[in-house]
């Protein structure tokens, strides 16, 4: 599902990111990255969602190479896969508005868009709140919002980047409970995150990351090694 | 594009501008104000080019026939002068009318005018120009008629509109493209601050996938917009104070000839309108392709 083969980031030529790093995530897999930060770990997110490129080495998403993709293939890619992030990045608009943005870009009828909307909206608890503006929102309710965007899609691949960084244990669990339920409908789910407790509970694979290397690749792992 | 993509896209442009309400109003104001101004310059340059024209088509050039002219030499010089081009009509002055006159204005010095007891003036001819700047061609030919002795005409004063008239039409073109020129400026700046706003919103619209061509699209449209509601503003303006300077100029100052009156506001509306949406265009797609650019580039 999804390749990396020796892809090597280095930002303003001197900070490298990631190094020649090496990594295959299969369909329907669960994925935490940890580490430290400056680990690349978000650099790793944005590369797979080709939102920066490598200096070297190939990422390929169901064995097509990402590198050599125009625009509209760019554009294709995303919607086929999820992402949130940290900081919600909603945009100033009603929970409604946000969901039917990705949809009107598709340009869905207004009649897919709403049963669209009512499946995710239901699927993160969210029912009630449609009508709200993220600021009137917690922030586990804005990640919640953030997170039926993402799935709206129906993608193949969500890719969280720090997802509970802002929430409280419950809301960062109810959260990481989404996910788990979206993984297990057929979604590869990748998520970095430095959320020890998280990790610890879920026992999913676990690759932990230093200096823009993986140190550990770990089938029901845990974020610290034993 | 089907009408559903066309629908989205009205429908962000107008999201866009509701939610940078204050950014937009600046926008709309900042392209009005620049229109108004061009306008009222444009205005201003017409009247003073009438009033230059106007100067210039009331110039005269008077021909001093020889004292001892016949009735038939007269009649010969009156046929040449009518063959002489560029010129709009010609009076006749008997030297009797013009010793009249001479004496008429001179009554309260009677006694001045009583030491002359012949008539020293000369028949003339009072022409009329079509324009003035054949004058220096038109004199040379009228030296050549028989019968002609003398011809006097503001040379100085000729001279001096003539060259006013050159720098104001040059002068008047360049700052009219100076204004332009500037409120395009102007208007870039203020439509890039609010697009820059936005930075945020176009990273977001790119992460769930929408295509560069899209948000250059919604983008425009946004300027189109503002540079519609911009024109309309300043025509509306523009009319308005037209209408009342126009009204209350010939009711308090009849004796000033407004030019302008004769101009088809609605060509000046309309120019104005297309200056405002191609400046709101083109302004937006220039911003948006250099928001757009620096993004990509991160």
């Amino acid at each position: 599902m999804i390749r990396l083969r020796n892809v090597t980031k280095i930002y303003n030529k001197t900070y490298t990111a990631i190094h020649r790093l090496n990594l295959h995530i299969s369909k329907d897999e669960f994925v935490f990255l940890v580490g430290p930060t400056g680990a690349g770990k978000t650099t790793l997110i944005k590369l797979i969602l080709r939102d920066i490129l490598p200096d070297s080495g190939n990422i390929y998403i169901d064995k097509v190479k990402t590198r050599e993709f125009n625009e509209k293939q760019v554009s294709k890619l995303r919607k086929n896969i999820g992402v949130i992030f940290q900081d919600f990045k909603l945009l100033n608009r009603t929970v409604y508005e946000n969901l039917a943005f990705v949809q009107k870009i598709q340009g869905e009828k207004k009649k897919t868009i709403k049963e669209n909307i009512d499946r995710v909206i239901s699927l993160v608890g969210l029912e009630n709140k449609l009508g709200f503006y993220p600021y009137q929102l917690s922030g586990g309710e804005r990640q919640k919002a953030s997170l039926a965007r993402a799935i709206i899609n129906s993608p193949h691949i969500l890719l969280a980047d720090e997802p509970t960084g802002n929430l409280d244990p419950d809301a960062s669990w109810e959260i990481i409970q989404i996910m788990s339920k979206i993984n297990m409908a057929n979604t590869t789910v990748v998520v970095a995150t430095h959320d020890k407790t998280v990790v610890d509970l879920m026992r999913k694979r676990v690759v932990a990351m230093h200096g823009g290397v993986i140190l550990r690749d770990q089938q029901l792992g845990s974020y610290h090694e034993f | 594009m089907n009408f559903r993509i066309i629908k989205f896209f009205i429908e962000e442009s107008i999201i866009s501008i509701k939610q940078n309400l204050l950014m937009s109003l600046v926008s709309i104001m900042t392209v009005s104000v620049s229109l108004i101004v061009l306008a009222a310059f444009t205005l201003l340059f017409i009247n003073i080019n009438g009033t230059i024209k106007n100067v210039s088509n009331n110039l005269t050039l008077t021909v001093y026939l020889d004292k001892n002219i016949t009735t038939t030499g007269i009649s010969k010089v009156q046929d040449q002068l009518m063959l002489v081009k560029g010129l709009n009509g010609m009076t006749f002055m008997p030297k009797e009318e013009a010793w009249r006159n001479l004496k008429e204005k001179f009554k309260y010095q009677s006694d001045v005018v009583g030491l002359i007891t012949n008539n020293p003036l000369p028949d003339s001819f009072t022409l009329k120009l079509a324009s003035i700047s054949d004058v220096d061609k038109m004199v040379k030919e009228l030296n050549l008629i028989e019968g002609i002795t003398d011809i006097r005409y503001g040379k100085g004063v000729v001279s001096r509109i003539r060259r006013f008239v050159q720098i104001f039409n040059y002068g008047g073109l360049a700052i009219v493209g100076f204004l332009l020129l500037a409120t395009f400026l102007i208007i870039i700046n203020t439509i890039n601050l609010t697009i820059l706003a936005k930075r945020k919103e176009v990273e977001i619209m790119k992460l769930v996938g929408a295509t560069n061509n899209y948000i250059k699209w919604s983008f425009m449209l946004e300027g189109f917009i503002i540079g519609f509601f911009g024109s309309i503003i300043a025509i509306i303006f523009v009319n308005s104070v037209f209408k009342i300077v126009t009204i209350n100029m010939q009711t308090y100052f009849p004796f000033i000839g407004l030019y302008s009156k004769n101009v088809n506001m609605l060509a000046l509306s309309s120019l104005l309108l297309v200056i405002g949406l191609f400046i709101g265009i083109l302004g937006s797609s220039i911003s948006i392709h250099v928001l757009l650019k620096s993004i990509i580039k991160k």
